[in-house]
């Protein structure tokens, strides 16, 4: 059964009260759910109104109360009454139709403690109002039901404007794609149409300066594109035809020409923000005893309450004090109102939203943040090695000439015959001889051989390349007409970045290993020349999570770094996957985490990411059961001994200011994560060629 | 890891062999606020849920059946999963998984 995204209530899927998001139906159990999910800006109005409302009558509430004796102005009480009547019933109308959706669903609620403490308060002072006499001596105290729900009105705004805050790199993301797309008609023209209207396989046109509103696939410009809203990277990225173009991106100075390829909710920088937003219903293994504290608090705060007020009514009573019900009534109010379960609900929510956030800002999408957890626990970090340790494709690093031929002359030959061929070697040939605009000859009579090499006949003349594998890479055999006109050297690059984030690891107590399926001589190249502890070779693809999993039987904790696609059975076994993004489709990849630059300092900024989350948790969810625990004995008359019984005057007001603050008090100390985090990525920021650890 | 505690075995009471499937339901937090997440309930009933597809994550004395979407997620918690009686609701619970993400 679908629930509630507002209040959490499970809803029938035949409820007609539902709103469609991004192709994503959300059941709603009140008009008010529906309202405050669909329209954020208008219950932040609507919360502005009642808090206006309630701050204007209950200012001269408080000074009627404590500066107009009813002996001066004996209609005192009932010009209160009138006063808090709107405070009450339109301010605080929010509190009770929570409590009543938490009634409905069989659960308690902060809402339903507020509720409790300002109904009892006003309801306890109309009684003194109409009937005076009824308990000789006792006063209205109106001013703590109109201060509790204006207090708490203003911790919840407070929160609301410091939450915005804590979604602010998604919010930003979504809030650049621009509403309106050059669209590309058959004919040529040029439209400008509203980006909601346009479809897959459309052509659009991105200008200079404009960011890409939907991702495509380039088939017509070059320009450089800025992806650092996506990635973090700050270097613009050559973008040409045949490349992949992603939302969110910004076009600098070329025009480019762009089939469409995915859209709305499919699109980049929506699969970020959902994946951002999803944070929030993650979890943290530390926030079980959050929950377990949840789950009776409210009931418990009841019971404390209750028990509070007979105890003070009971024994005031007995040693004949006049005011013991009022007393009973003002220790029940001030225990409900000081209790605060939200700042216990909202300290792991609201740390992994904003974790979530900084890891987006720095290109880490994290899918499953309860992998979080496992990361601080990390003992050995894994890596596959062709794509991951090494660029994934190859790169010409030598062409060398037998005799009487250029080695122009032999690139032109071999990057013309492997044109027609999608094999990595190919394409990196293919690449040079265009770097070097080498043009490029007619090919006749193409064959490839699978694992061998291709032939074809460029100008009546027999040439054939044979790719042959070797240590560091790879390389090719050029022969014309039957005799070797020359080789071309390709080798797989090890990263930048590779040696940076291996040895961070390793002073973060982290083992490094290494899985591939390359020879063992290739595998021991780029193991020595990283560092890396230990290595696999020669290793079939479904062996890599056999491999894990031996590590894991062995008392590790395993972190495999590896391609999103290729190697999803090794990131789903991993204690923590993380995934080099394969694409533009994040939503495609395995893996707890995605990495969308690659760059494997990211997989270091992660495991720092990672433990500062936990321990910003558990320092929330801390300070929330402490301030429970330490307040509601206080609201419950723990210091009367030492100040005596005029406390209570006040402390009804107290606890709910105490109460209204903790809550935003748990968002702030969350929102000093971003600034933690930023301090502790800083120093590695542009360092990829410096040692983590020095 | 899987313990059954003693009192499983005198519930049984010889029976061994019976199956049970890991319900969970998510119940409104004390906390009416759109970040604050649903509390996760876990429960042992002998029948299944229509909609979830299991996968065992213990044969005997009683053959458990968790969700195959969590499974995976409950195996790599590494946590001590305990199975009890509790004779008063005449059914097993069962403690020591610590988190189940919506999103898993």
């Amino acid at each position: 059964m679908p629930t509630d995204p507002v209040c959490g209530m499970f809803v029938p899927d035949t409820s007609d009260l539902h709103l469609d998001v991004d192709g994503q139906r959300f059941y709603f159990c009140s008009k008010s759910c529906m309202q405050k999910y669909g329209s954020p800006k208008e219950e932040l109005k609507i919360l502005r109104r009642r808090l206006t409302v309630g701050w204007s009558l209950s200012i001269p509430v408080i000074l009627i109360t404590y500066l107009l004796s009813p002996s001066v102005f004996p209609y005192r009480d009932y010009l209160l009454l009138v006063l808090t009547l709107p405070i009450q019933f339109y301010s605080g109308f929010g509190f009770y139709e929570g409590a009543y959706h938490a009634i409905r669903s069989r659960s308690a609620n902060m809402d339903l403690l507020v509720s409790m403490g300002t109904l009892t308060a006003f309801v306890f002072s109309t009684f003194i109002t109409f009937f005076p006499s009824t308990i000789p001596g006792s006063e209205v105290f109106f001013d703590a039901s109109a201060f509790i729900i204006t207090l708490i009105l203003t911790g919840s705004f407070i929160e609301s404007l410091t939450k915005a805050r804590a979604n602010s790199a998604a919010s930003k993301l979504i809030g650049m794609i621009p509403n309106i797309t050059h669209f590309q008609s058959q004919d040529g023209e040029v439209i400008d149409r509203k980006t909601d209207e346009i479809r897959q396989g459309d052509k659009i046109l991105i200008k200079p300066g404009e960011i890409a509103s939907v991702d495509g696939t380039i088939f017509d410009g070059r320009s450089e594109v800025d992806e650092s809203m996506l990635t973090g990277e700050q270097e613009p990225v050559l973008k040409f035809a045949g490349q992949e173009i992603s939302s969110g991106t910004r076009n600098l100075n070329g025009i480019l020409r762009v089939t469409v390829t995915r859209t709305g909710k499919d699109s980049t920088v929506n699969q970020i923000y959902e994946l951002i937003q999803k944070a929030i219903s993650g979890r943290a293994k530390v926030q079980r005893i959050a929950d377990v504290f949840s789950s009776i608090f409210v009931p418990l705060v009841i019971a404390a309450a209750l028990a509070a007020s007979l105890f003070w009514g009971f024994y005031l009573n007995s040693t004949g004090y006049g005011l013991s019900l009022e007393i009973a009534v003002l220790a029940f109010v001030s225990v409900v109102v000081i209790a605060c379960p939200c700042a216990i609900g909202l300290a792991g929510p609201i740390t992994l939203l904003i974790s979530s956030n900084v890891a987006s800002e720095n290109g880490i999408i994290i899918k499953n943040t309860s992998a979080l957890d496992r990361l601080s626990k990390v003992t050995r970090a894994v890596f596959d090695k062709t794509g991951t340790l090494t660029e994934s494709d190859p790169e010409v690093v030598e062409v060398s000439p037998i005799s009487g031929i250029t080695s122009g002359e032999v690139l032109q030959l071999a990057a013309s015959v492997e044109a027609s061929s999608n094999h990595p070697i190919a394409k990196a040939i293919v690449h040079r001889a265009k770097e070097q605009d080498i043009s490029l000859l007619a090919t006749l009579e193409l064959a490839e051989i699978p694992g061998i090499g291709i032939t074809g006949k460029v100008n009546n003349r027999e040439i054939k390349i044979s790719r042959a594998k070797r240590e560091g890479g790879s390389i090719v055999a050029v022969t014309v007409d039957g005799k070797e006109a020359g080789t071309i050297s390709l080798s797989y690059k090890i990263r930048d970045s590779s040696l940076t984030a291996i040895t961070g690891l390793r002073s973060m107590g982290i083992k490094s290993t290494m899985i591939t399926g390359d020879s063992l001589e290739e595998a021991k190249r780029v193991a020595r020349e990283l560092g890396i502890d230990d290595v696999h070779a020669e290793v079939l693809p479904g062996d890599k999570a056999n491999i894990i999993k031996k590590y894991q039987e062995a008392g590790d904790y395993v972190i495999f770094t590896g391609d999103g696609i290729n190697d999803s059975v090794a990131l789903e076994t991993a204690d923590v996957g993380i995934a080099m993004a394969s694409g533009t489709d994040i939503a495609r990849d395995s893996g707890d985490i995605i990495l969308l630059k690659n760059d494997l300092n990211h997989v270091v900024y992660a495991k720092i990411i990672g433990e500062k989350t936990i321990g910003k948790i558990k320092q929330n969810i801390g300070w929330a059961i402490g301030y429970n625990v330490a307040l509601i004995p206080v609201a419950g008359g723990a210091l009367v001994p030492l100040f005596g019984l005029s406390i209570y005057s006040f402390l009804p007001i107290l606890a709910a200011f105490a109460m209204g603050m903790s809550s935003s008090s748990v968002v702030l100390n969350s929102l000093m994560l971003r600034r933690k985090i930023h301090m502790l990525l800083k120093p590695f920021a542009g360092t990829e060629k410096r040692s983590l650890a020095s | 890891m899987i313990r059954f505690d003693k009192s499983v075995l005198k519930f049984l009471g010889g029976k061994e062999g019976k199956i049970y499937f890991l319900h969970l339901r998510y119940v409104p937090g004390p906390c009416n606020d759109d970040i604050c997440s649903p509390l996760l309930k876990m429960e042992l009933l002998e029948s299944a849920d229509p909609e979830d597809e299991y996968v065992a994550i213990s044969e005997t004395p009683v053959k458990i059946m968790v969700p195959k979407s969590k499974a995976k997620e409950i195996l790599k918690q590494r946590g001590d999963i305990i199975i009890k009686a509790d004779r008063l609701k005449r059914s097993l619970t069962i403690s020591g998984i610590d988190y189940l993400p919506l999103n898993v």
